[in-house]
C-alpha cells in the first residue's frame, strides 16, 4: 500500500483548515452518516471494520461502543484522548495540528454511534498549538453546521469542547484522565466499573485515542470491507501510524499498513542505523513495552506478532539504540520518567519506581552490586499486575525485560559498580 | 445471596458483599490499609490481594464482590509474596522509629510486619526523609511514617462532609497536607489520629505520655451531650491518658468528637467536693450529715409540712442516682413535687454527613432522668413558683454556674440539700452538701436522647469517702427505715427495672454491649 490515509497532507500547511477539507470529500462521511445510519449499524460497521484502538492497549473499538448502556437515562459522552505523553511517540500531535477536522469528523461519527451530545478532547497541555487549531477547526465546522445543534438538518446535535491537561503522563490512563476532566487530582479509578458503563460524570463514557477515531471517515467513505483488507490479518486491520525515533537516519513519522514489518521498517524505510553503527536494541510500541534484541526485530508490527516476540505494539513509538547505548543508563532514563509520572496512589507503583531509579543510578553512576540485579527483577515482579492502572506495569516490563535480554550488559556494571563506558 | 468458597470454608454472604467483608465477619484476617468500612473504597494500598480462581492476576479482596462458586485463597505462596512485597515497600522509607512512636503497639505496620513480613531490608539508599508537621489544632503529622492510605482525606470528605485534608505533591512525594491557610481544628479531628493505620497522625494530648500497652481500657459513656457514644477510657495508676471511641453502630458507629475526647481534663481540674460540708463550708461527718438530713424530714413530717419538700434529679446524674432519689423521697416518703436540673440547650444540634451528631443538649442522661423520676419540670421552673422550702437536689454537672437570680431562688430555701461533684455554686449555696462520685469513678447507666439505654464501668478509683449519689441515700434511707437493699449499682438496676415500665424485663448484667433502646 503507497497510498497514504494519514500523511497524504505532508507539506501542505493548508491542510488544517476546512476548505481544504471539504474540497477533499472531508465531512462526506459524517454528512451520509448522520443523515442516513442508524447508530446500532455504524457499530455495527466499525466491528466489521476490524479497527482496534491505537491508543496502546488495541481494544476493539466497536465492541468498546457497544458497552454503552443504550437505555441508560444518563447523557453519554465521547472522550477523545489527545493527551499523547507516552516517550517515543508523536502521532497524535501530527493528526491534531494538521488534520483537525479528519479527527473531528472521527468523533462526529464516534458520538453519534453511541448518542453523545457532547465531547470532549482531552489534550496534552503542552500541546497549546494544538489546541488552538482544535478549537479554530471547531468554530469553523460550527459555523458550516457540521457540528452544534441540528447537523445537517438532522436532529442530531454535537458540542465538542477542548479540555487541555495541565501535563501528566497518568492523565493518558483513561481513569485519570477522566478524573482530571472532572476537574479532581489525575488519580487513575479502580476498575470495573469501566468508564462505558461509569465513566465522565457518572455516566456512560466511551474514551478513545485520537488516531482510533480519525480512521472513521476512511471506514464511512471506502467501506469496512475495504478496510478490513488492509492489513496483514482480520484481527489487524487499517492504515496504522509509526513513529521512529532513536538511532536510525531518517527518524520520523511514517504511514503504512498494520503489520509493517519492523526489520524492513529500520532498515528500509529509516535508512538504516545512524554512522553505520550495529543495532542493539528496539522499543517497538513507546516506552511502556518489552524491549526487544536486534535479533528479534524480523517480526511484523501487528499486536499478536509482537506479542508473540515478548513485546507489544503499544503506541507503534519506535525507539531504536545502536551499539553504542548503554542499557543500564538508558533503562535507568525510562525508570526515572515513569518514577516521576507515577501519581503515587498505589504502593507497589508510587515506592517500587523510585526504588529502581535509586538502584539504577548507582549501577550506572557508581555503587552497583551483583545483587542489585535480582532486587531489581524483585522489584519489578512486584510491581507488575498488582497496581490500579497499567502505569505500574509499565515500570516494571521495561525493568524486567531489559535485565533479561541484557544481562551481561547489566552483570558488567554490576561487576565494575558503575558503567564501563564512564570514566 | 452468593456462597463462595475461601480457604476451604464455604461461605453465603448478602449480594453485594465484597471478599474482604465476608472474610473478616468469617474470622479470616487479611491485612488492609485503606480499606476502613465506613469509607468509600480506595482500593490504593494493595494488601489486602488474594487468589482467585480462574483470574490471572491477584484480586483487590477490598473492592471484589463475591459471586456465587468463587474460589478465593489468602494463604497461598503468591499471596503471601504479595503482601511481603508490599510490606518491604512500605517500609524502604519507614523510619523504624517505634520506640519513639505512640502507635507502637497499636500499629497495623507493626503487626502487618510481625505476622507478614521480611525481617530484613534490601533497601540500601537513602531513605525519603520529610521533618513533621503541626496541622494546627491538637495533631501532629509525622510525614516519614505514612503509608498514604488516604483514610483521614476521605473520613474528612466522607464522614465530616467538610474536606480538610488532602494529598499533596505527586508520586514519590505525594504527601499528606491540610487546604492553605487551615488549621486542623475541626471538632471531629481526632477521630482521624485513630483511624490513622500507623503512627502519622498523632494527638498531642498523648504525645510521649505513656505506652499504649500499659493502658488499661474501661468501656463508658461520653458525659459530653445528650448522644451517649460509646468510649474507651484508656487509664492507668488511676489517671486518664487518653479517650478512644467505642464502636456502636446504633449510636457513634466509630467516631467521637472533640468534645468528648478530651473531657476527661475537665474532670482533672475540678476543685472537688471531698467530705459533707454544711453552710459556711463547715466539714461534718457523712454520718453525722446524714443524721441532719434525716432530723430535718422528721421534723416536715411531725409538722406535717413534707408538702412543702421537693427533690430534683439531675440530667448529669446516673439512672441509679436518679432513682434511688425518687426511691426515697417520692416512692419512701410521699414527696410530690419531682423537678429536674438540666442545662437550657446550646444552640443547635450539628449533624454531619454521616448522621453523625452532636447535641445541643449538653447533658448525658436527660432521658434516663426523665425516665426514673417521671417528671421533667425544670428546676427553677418550679423554685420560682414560690412553694418549696425544702429541696433535697442532684448536682453532677462539672463547671455549672448559676445566675444571681438563680442563687437568691436557692436562698430563699428553708433547706437545700445538694448532692455534688464539684464543690461549686451549687454547693456554696446549699445548707449540707454531700460529695459524689464523678465521671469514670462509677458504673451505672445513661439513657441517650434517642432512648438507648447504656452502661458504663468504672474506671477510676473516687478519692477516699467519696462514694455514689446512690449510695449515700441508700444509707439515708435505712436511717429513715426505707432499707433498699443494694449493694452495687446493678442491685439498684434491678430494683427499678422491676417498678419502671420501659425496663421491665431488663437485667443490668445482660444489657448488651449496644444498649437497650427502650420504648
Ligand atoms: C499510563 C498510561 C498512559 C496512557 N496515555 C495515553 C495517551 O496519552 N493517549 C492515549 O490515547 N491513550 C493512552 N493510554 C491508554 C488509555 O488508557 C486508553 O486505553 C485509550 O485512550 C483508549 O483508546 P483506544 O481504545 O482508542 O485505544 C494510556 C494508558 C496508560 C496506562
Ligand atoms: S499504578 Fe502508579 S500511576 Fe497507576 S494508579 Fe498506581 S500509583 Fe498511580
Ligand atoms: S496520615 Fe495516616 S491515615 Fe492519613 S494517609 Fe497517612 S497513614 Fe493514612
Ligand atoms: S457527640 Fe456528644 S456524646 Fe459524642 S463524643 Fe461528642 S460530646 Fe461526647
Ligand atoms: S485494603 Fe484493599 S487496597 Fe487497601
Amino acid at each position: 500500500m503507497s497510498e497514504k490515509y494519514f500523511l497524504h497532507n505532508i507539506g501542505k500547511p493548508e491542510s488544517k483548515s476546512l476548505a481544504f477539507y471539504l474540497a477533499n470529500q472531508g465531512y462526506s462521511a459524517w454528512e451520509k452518516v448522520v443523515r442516513q445510519w442508524q447508530p446500532a449499524e455504524v457499530i455495527e460497521e466499525v466491528k466489521k471494520s476490524g479497527l482496534r484502538g491505537r491508543g496502546g492497549a488495541g481494544f476493539p473499538t466497536g465492541m468498546k461502543w457497544s458497552f454503552v448502556p443504550r437505555d441508560s437515562e444518563k447523557p453519554k459522552y465521547l472522550v477523545c484522548n489527545a493527551d499523547e505523553s507516552e516517550p517515543g511517540t508523536f502521532k497524535d500531535r501530527y493528526l491534531v495540528e494538521h488534520e483537525p477536522h479528519m479527527l473531528l469528523e472521527g468523533i462526529a461519527i464516534a458520538s453519534y454511534a453511541i448518542n453523545a451530545h457532547s465531547a470532549y478532547i482531552y489534550i496534552r497541555g503542552e500541546f497549546a498549538h494544538g489546541a488552538q487549531v482544535l478549537e479554530e477547526a471547531i468554530a469553523e465546522a460550527e459555523a458550516k453546521n457540521l457540528l452544534g445543534e441540528k447537523i445537517l438538518g438532522s436532529s442530531y446535535d454535537l458540542q465538542v469542547t477542548v479540555h487541555r491537561g495541565a501535563g501528566a503522563y497518568i492523565c493518558g490512563e483513561e481513569t485519570g484522565l477522566l478524573e482530571s476532566l472532572e476537574g479532581k487530582r489525575g488519580w487513575p479509578r479502580l476498575k470495573p466499573p469501566f468508564p462505558a458503563v461509569v465513566g465522565a460524570f457518572k455516566s456512560p463514557t466511551v474514551v478513545n485515542n485520537v488516531e482510533t477515531l480519525a480512521n472513521l471517515p476512511l471506514i464511512f467513505t471506502r467501506g469496512a470491507e475495504w478496510f478490513a483488507a488492509i492489513g496483514p490479518n482480520p484481527k489487524n486491520t487499517g492504515p496504522k501510524l509509526y513513529c521512529v525515533s532513536g538511532h536510525v537516519n531518517r527518524p520520523g513519522l511514517y504511514e503504512f499498513p498494520m503489520g509493517k514489518n519492523l526489520k524492513e521498517l529500520i532498515y528500509e524505510e529509516c535508512g538504516g542505523i545512524r554512522g553505520g553503527k550495529k543495532l542493539k536494541a528496539v522499543i517497538p510500541g513507546g516506552s511502556s513495552v518489552p524491549v526487544l534484541r536486534a535479533d528479534q526485530i524480523d517480526v511484523s508490527m501487528d499486536y499478536e506478532a509482537l506479542a508473540e516476540a515478548g513485546s507489544m505494539l503499544g503506541s507503534a513509538g519506535v525507539i531504536v539504540l545502536d551499539e553504542d547505548a548503554c542499557m543500564v543508563n538508558a533503562l535507568y532514563n525510562l525508570e526515572r520518567f515513569y518514577a516521576h509520572e507515577s501519581c503515587g496512589q498505589c504502593t507497589p507503583c508510587r515506592e517500587g519506581t523510585t526504588w529502581m531509579v535509586k538502584i539504577l543510578k548507582r549501577l550506572e553512576m557508581g555503587g552497583g552490586r551483583p545483587e542489585d540485579l535480582p532486587l531489581l527483577e524483585d522489584i519489578a515482579r512486584h510491581i507488575n499486575f498488582r497496581t490500579i492502572c497499567p502505569l505500574g506495569d509499565a515500570a516494571a516490563m521495561p525493568a524486567a525485560s531489559f535485565l533479561k535480554q541484557f544481562r551481561d550488559e547489566f552483570a558488567a556494571h554490576a561487576e565494575l559498580g558503575r558503567c564501563p563506558q564512564r570514566r | 445471596m452468593p456462597t463462595f468458597k475461601i480457604d476451604g470454608k464455604e461461605i453465603t454472604v448478602d449480594a453485594g458483599t465484597t471478599i474482604l467483608k465476608a472474610a473478616l465477619a468469617h474470622g479470616i484476617e487479611i491485612p488492609h490499609y485503606c480499606y476502613h468500612p465506613a469509607l468509600t473504597i480506595a482500593g490504593s494500598c494493595r494488601m489486602c490481594l488474594v487468589e482467585l480462581e480462574g483470574s490471572p492476576k491477584l484480586v483487590l479482596s477490598c473492592a471484589t464482590e463475591v459471586k456465587d462458586g468463587m474460589v478465593v485463597h489468602t494463604r497461598t505462596e503468591q499471596v503471601r509474596d504479595a503482601r511481603r512485597s508490599m510490606l518491604e515497600f512500605f517500609l524502604i522509607n519507614h523510619p523504624l522509629d517505634c520506640p519513639v512512636c505512640d502507635k507502637a503497639g497499636e500499629c497495623l505496620l507493626q503487626d502487618y510486619t510481625f505476622k507478614y513480613g521480611s525481617s530484613h531490608s534490601r533497601m540500601v539508599e537513602e531513605k525519603r526523609v520529610r521533618p513533621p508537621k503541626d496541622l494546627g489544632g491538637s495533631i501532629l503529622l509525622y510525614r516519614n511514617r505514612c503509608v498514604l492510605c488516604t483514610r483521614c482525606v476521605r473520613f474528612f470528605e466522607d464522614v465530616v462532609g467538610e474536606p480538610y485534608l488532602i494529598v499533596e505533591n505527586r508520586g514519590y512525594h505525594s504527601d499528606i497536607s491540610i487546604f492553605p491557610g487551615r488549621g486542623l481544628t475541626h471538632k471531629m479531628s481526632g477521630n482521624v489520629v485513630e483511624i490513622c493505620p500507623v503512627g502519622c497522625l498523632i494527638d498531642k494530648d498523648f504525645l510521649f505520655n505513656a505506652r499504649v500497652w500499659n493502658l488499661q481500657r474501661t468501656r463508658s459513656i461520653c458525659p459530653g451531650c445528650g448522644s451517649g457514644c460509646n468510649i474507651y477510657l484508656e487509664h492507668k495508676e488511676n489517671k486518664i491518658y487518653r479517650i478512644r471511641s467505642r464502636e456502636n453502630q446504633e449510636v457513634n458507629r466509630e467516631w467521637i468528637c472533640d468534645d468528648g475526647r478530651y473531657i476527661y481534663h475537665a474532670f482533672e481540674d475540678l476543685d472537688r467536693l471531698t467530705a459533707p460540708r454544711a453552710e459556711k463550708e463547715a466539714p461534718l461527718t457523712q454520718a453525722a450529715a446524714l443524721q441532719a438530713i434525716a432530723g430535718h424530714i422528721s421534723r416536715l413530717q411531725q409538722e406535717g409540712r413534707l408538702n412543702e419538700a421537693a427533690l430534683c434529679g439531675s440530667a448529669w446524674a446516673t439512672v441509679e442516682d436518679n432513682y434511688m432519689l425518687r426511691r426515697l423521697f417520692a416512692d419512701g416518703l410521699g414527696i410530690r413535687t419531682v423537678l429536674l436540673n438540666a442545662p437550657a440547650p446550646e444552640g443547635e444540634d450539628v449533624v454531619y454527613k454521616s448522621g453523625f451528631t452532636v447535641r445541643a443538649d449538653k447533658s448525658p442522661n436527660r432521658r434516663g432522668a426523665e425516665l426514673v423520676l417521671g417528671s421533667s419540670r425544670e428546676l427553677w421552673q418550679g423554685l420560682r413558683e414560690g412553694k418549696i422550702r425544702t429541696l433535697f437536689l442532684l448536682g453532677g454537672g462539672a463547671g455549672l454556674h448559676l445566675t444571681g437570680e438563680q442563687k437568691e431562688l436557692l436562698d430563699g430555701l428553708e433547706l437545700l440539700v445538694v448532692w455534688d461533684v464539684a464543690a461549686g455554686d451549687l454547693v456554696r449555696s446549699a445548707d449540707l452538701a454531700l460529695p459524689m462520685t464523678s465521671f469514670a469513678e462509677e458504673e451505672g447507666t445513661f439513657v441517650n436522647v434517642q432512648g438507648r439505654l447504656q452502661r458504663m464501668h468504672a474506671a477510676l478509683q473516687p478519692p477516699a469517702g467519696i462514694k455514689p449519689a446512690w449510695r449515700s441515700l441508700a444509707d439515708l434511707a435505712a436511717l429513715l427505715q426505707q432499707p433498699v437493699t443494694a449493694v452495687t449499682a446493678a442491685d439498684i438496676f434491678n430494683d427499678l427495672a422491676g417498678r419502671l415500665p420501659a425496663c421491665a424485663g431488663l437485667s443490668y448484667f445482660k444489657l448488651a454491649e449496644v444498649g437497650v433502646q427502650l420504648s
